[in-house]
């Protein structure tokens, strides 16, 4: 069984979260490895960028996955979404100047990291947008006119407050979740539902 | 071993394994066909609306014509033969042939192995072929399958609103069940969601609200089979079965198929469709030679 793992701040809470509900026999530290075994459990962790554990997933590389929903969302993937882990809990949301009124616009300008997700949220309240895709910074775009709003993933807003923007909407929660792709949840249907049922207990 | 050496030999493989196929195909009534390169681009776009535009490969001619280079095969099959058939006609073919799609800068080739059969065909005799081609595999197959037609029916006793089905509709496909569980809608409904897409199901063990929606799953008895009332085709134009196959080792499937008869319906016909493919990668991979 291998578990793909994301690097950064989210990939500390889940290394946590798999000890604690004893789903690795020891707290993982992989210092700059990138591939660690479980000598007890025999799972095997592979440290990944998170927008690349999606990957991993579906090209079967990985049997199971922790990643956020946003990218989830955002992504096409053929995957399932088997559990919430309640972990590095953030909201996606619209969010621009204080003084842009966005909702009467005919074409709202949207610059965002997630496409997908803005393109699908402004075509649900039947308001057209055109999408300014950008990697990063994206706070900066309605501070120079490059769009009307943005997009993003935030969890106390202070980046935001910081650049004299506000948040207009919450257009949804995000969480980490664990993945699997289809073929590693019927051939290793029995350790998938073990891992799961022990990372949902008192969740 | 070289590189090119490497290569030839997998090309060379992959050749026999499409010449065995075609010809276990060919015995079972199934003629073999090479489907157009070229389908005029207006003519596509009036029927079809499943694939992108921009995932097209389209081609302009000097007089202004645009075409599209064999955007899929099984469209190809119908508007080359299924159009024309008349009364009582059944169609069977066989194909190994790529179709094209455009990915930001690339061009891939997305080679394809399989059969449809038009008109009054069987599900035994489909699922018969199944098996024949499957015997010639290294490795046991397991086939998903579902009607998705339940599950289609519970979404629309939500919500008539498309965005709203459509939402539904993807936290059904991904099996998260947590979006579900908070999601606005009717109890009963919803835990009958949950527990339709939280668990697989053996042929004896289905529900029987959508057990009546595959009343041919006995059928499948010589198989190791899955049911799983969350797999949902990436087109909607399957009606009643829907299949993904499974060896183990690989991620993804080796065969996809089921019936369309409401396809043939937009090709001015009505009438039965079952067609089924398998990856061509996977199978050069997996066939005893």
């Amino acid at each position: 069984m291998t578990i793909a793992i994301p690097t950064g701040r989210l990939g500390k809470q889940t290394l946590s979260l798999l000890y604690e509900k004893g789903v690795s026999s020891e707290l993982i530290d992989p210092q700059r490895k990138l591939i660690v075994t479980d000598a007890v459990t025999t799972y095997t962790y592979i440290f990944v960028k998170p927008s690349d554990v999606i990957t991993y997933v579906t090209s079967g590389y990985a049997d199971l996955g922790i990643v956020g929903s946003d990218l989830i969302q955002e992504s096409n993937a053929h995957i399932y979404t088997i559990l919430d882990l309640k972990i590095g809990i953030c909201k996606m949301i619209i969010g621009s100047k204080k003084e842009t009124n966005y909702k009467h616009l005919d074409v709202i300008k949207v610059a965002t990291k997630f496409p997908n997700i803005a393109k699908s949220y402004f075509d649900s309240i039947q308001k057209r947008c055109e999408i300014v895709y950008l990697n990063g910074s994206v706070e900066l775009a309605p501070l120079l006119k490059l769009s009307d709003v943005i997009v993003d993933i935030t969890e106390t807003g202070t980046t935001l407050k910081e650049n004299d923007l506000v948040i207009q909407e919450t257009i949804g929660e995000i969480s980490a979740h664990l993945i699997t792709n289809p073929s590693s949840y019927i051939f290793k249907q029995e350790d998938i539902e073990t891992i799961k049922h022990k990372l949902s207990r008192s969740l | 071993m070289s590189q090119i050496q490497t290569l030839l030999i997998k090309n060379y493989k992959r050749y026999q394994v499409e010449t065995r196929f075609l010809s276990l195909l060919a015995k079972e009534g199934y003629t073999p066909i090479e489907p157009n390169w070229f389908t005029q681009y207006n003519n596509f776009r009036a029927i079809e609306h499943h694939i992108e535009d921009e995932k097209l490969v389209k081609l302009s001619l000097r007089d202004g014509r645009i075409y599209a280079l064999r955007p899929d095969i099984t469209s190809n099959i119908l508007d080359t033969y299924v159009r024309y058939l008349e009364d009582n006609d059944v169609l069977k073919v066989s194909y190994a042939a790529s179709y094209i799609r455009q990915y930001e800068n690339d061009v891939q080739v997305k080679p394809q192995l399989g059969f449809e059969a038009f008109g009054d065909t069987s599900l035994s005799d489909h699922i018969h072929i199944i098996k024949t081609l499957s015997l010639e595999l290294s490795k046991p197959i397991t086939l998903i399958i579902n009607n998705p037609d339940y599950i289609e029916s519970l979404i629309a006793t939500i919500s008539d609103d498309v965005n709203v089905q459509k939402t539904i509709r993807k936290m059904i496909k991904t099996k998260n069940v947590s979006a579900l569980e908070s999601y606005p809608m009717d109890v009963t409904v919803k835990s009958v969601l949950i527990e339709a897409i939280s668990k697989l199901f053996t042929i004896n063990n289905i529900p029987n609200e959508a057990k009546s929606f595959m009343p041919y799953i006995q059928k499948f008895n010589d198989f190791s089979v899955v049911i799983d009332l969350s797999l949902m085709p990436k087109y909607d134009y399957y009606n009643d079965l829907y299949i993904e196959g499974y060896i183990e080792g690989y991620a993804k499937a080796i065969l996809t198929g089921g019936q369309y008869d409401k396809r043939t319906k937009l090709y001015g016909q009505q009438i039965r469709a079952f067609g089924m493919s398998f990856d061509i990668e996977i199978l050069t991979e997996e066939v005893k030679l």
